[in-house]
């Protein structure tokens, strides 16, 4: 589905993304953890294209994305969710809803609706008084009414209880399952192994591991190193 | 007297116009981020085609109000093309957009005053004038207050209810997700300049026929209509509605009380002004104002 090769990049002089190369299958849900800071949201947001690579190559579908904008990534059906500012505060629900399907010819709202039953009691709310669940639900039920063949997630159970980490996780393991390979940038490393497949350790712009997420998991070295104990990268 | 029949019409002619500039100068706003000060120049500009039309051509104004608004509306989209949307993709900021739009401004009225002279103008229509409430009322004033109606109803359903102009709200909202959601942007931003420039167009026939033309023409009504933007609540499209009514009662009621008083109504203009220190200190947020969102 997507193939990263030794992708590099960064704001201005400050190069974040280091050297990294990861790849995903059709159906997979890989994620990638690591201490803050540490270059995984920029990762998403390069392969998004809202930030250009200063070297490196992007393969999705089979085709060279590379330095592609974001606009035509998501009509190749690339789906992405930044971590804040995801939805449109003015816009309600509904709206926000069609604004994912804006460039379906005849979008399937009552299926989304279906799928975040939730949603659908406050279509007619502004989004901008949702909770900080529901936005994410939201902001996932607007990228993937572009039926996208991958999602990008930033951190979504960011700020969230951990009541509602847990839902929104099943969420994301059934939009895996069902609708769209997922690339999971998270902090909560455990919720986050348990849905994916496969995972990667970002630290201080480097990928250092990689493997099968329950692998991660009872890989006691990694966990103490990397994702059991605040490190050197956290401020 | 201060609140005759009379100056009920006035006020709401003059409010009429100043809704059609508040609610362009409001989208572009909204959507760039910027406060595009050549949108006096697109009130003027419209004004003057619609003279040729008219005027110089000798046809009906109803066909230069039509050829204003076409025209009007294209100058916006040219002037973003060749000046705002480089601005843009250079990363630039707002402050440096609205020094931009001044300039173009500039140009542009010193292109009308050189093409037409400084001197007084007037478009050439019949014009019947009927007795209302004790008062009067024209023709053409009819016409203002019909068609500046139906323009904001028009407007509420193509923002509300229509996909270019959610498009335009989410734009407003959040331009990057905007983008993440397939919305081409940039195709939308041809619209704002289009709708903007035209009602800005349609604006400077409306004080024209109603007034006078002079290059003068859509300057002198900026500082009015930035008042009701700012008194509306700054990028609020119902608060500028309602603003702009309230500005054309204060102006007529404040000229009356002028007058009342023997003193000079010259000093109208002064009227905006102090509407729009005052909102300043007491609510700086407008009438409809939020607090921006980040």
């Amino acid at each position: 589905m997507l193939t990263v090769e030794s992708l590099s990049s960064g704001y201005g002089q400050m190069n974040v993304v280091n050297d990294i190369s990861i790849n995903i299958s059709q159906g997979e849900i890989v994620v990638i953890i690591g201490p803050n800071g540490c270059g995984k949201s920029t990762l998403l947001k390069t392969i998004f294209g809202l930030i250009k690579p200063y070297s490196g190559k992007m393969i999705f579908k089979g085709e060279d994305i590379t330095g592609s904008r974001p606009f035509d990534l998501v009509g190749k059906g690339m789906g992405f969710v930044p971590q804040i500012d995801n939805v449109f505060p003015n816009l309600s629900v509904m709206e926000n809803i069609e604004m994912g399907g804006y460039l379906e010819k005849k979008p399937d709202f009552s299926e989304i609706f279906d799928f975040f039953p939730i949603l659908h009691d406050k279509k007619k709310e502004k989004a901008r008084s949702l909770s900080g669940g529901e936005r994410q639900m939201l902001a996932m039920a607007r990228a993937l009414m572009t039926r996208p063949g991958l999602i990008l997630l930033d951190e979504p159970s960011a700020g969230l209880a951990p009541k509602m980490v847990g839902m929104l996780m099943e969420k994301i393991k059934e939009i895996g399952k069902t609708r769209s390979s997922v690339i999971l940038v998270e902090q909560n490393v455990k919720s986050a192994l348990s849905i994916a497949d496969r995972g990667y350790i970002m630290v201080m712009g480097r990928k250092v591991f990689e493997g099968k997420a329950d692998e991660i998991l009872d890989h006691k070295e990694i966990g103490r190193l990397y994702l059991g104990k605040k490190d050197a990268c956290e401020p | 007297m201060p609140f005759s029949s009379q100056i009920i019409i006035n006020s709401m002619v003059t409010g009429s116009i100043y809704v059609l500039i508040a609610i362009g100068l409001t989208m572009i706003y909204k959507v760039l981020k910027f406060a595009n000060f050549m949108h006096a120049e697109l009130v003027t500009f419209g004004a003057y085609m619609a003279y040729i039309i008219n005027v110089s051509l000798g046809m009906d104004l109803v066909y230069g109000l039509i050829i204003a608004f076409l025209l009007t509306g294209i100058l916006g989209i040219i002037t973003d093309r060749l000046v705002f949307k480089k601005l843009r993709s250079k990363g630039s900021d707002v402050i440096s957009m609205m020094i931009a739009s001044i300039g173009i401004g500039l140009l542009v009225r010193q292109i009308i005053q050189e093409s037409w002279g400084p001197q007084l103008r007037w478009y050439e229509f019949q014009d019947t004038t009927y007795d209302f409430l004790g008062g009067s009322i024209t023709g053409l004033q009819i016409f203002i207050l019909i068609s500046s109606t139906l323009l904001i109803f028009l407007l509420h359903f193509l923002f509300m209810k229509t996909r270019t102009g959610k498009a335009m709200r989410a734009i407003s909202d959040n331009p990057q997700l905007a983008m993440a959601c397939g919305i081409d942007t940039e195709n939308i931003l041809l619209w704002v300049w289009f709708i903007g420039g035209g009602l800005a167009g349609i604006a400077g026939v409306f004080r024209g026929a109603d007034t006078r033309l002079v290059p003068l023409l859509g300057w002198e009504i900026l500082l009015p209509a930035f008042a009701v933007v700012i008194l509306g609540g700054i990028g609020s499209f119902y608060g500028a509605i309602i603003a702009a009514y309230v500005l054309g009662f204060s102006e007529n009621i404040g000229v009356a009380v002028l007058s009342e008083l023997s003193i000079s109504t010259g000093y109208r203009p002064a009227i905006a002004f102090i509407i729009l220190i005052l909102v300043l200190i007491l609510r700086p947020s407008g009438i409809m104002g939020t607090k921006e969102e980040t």
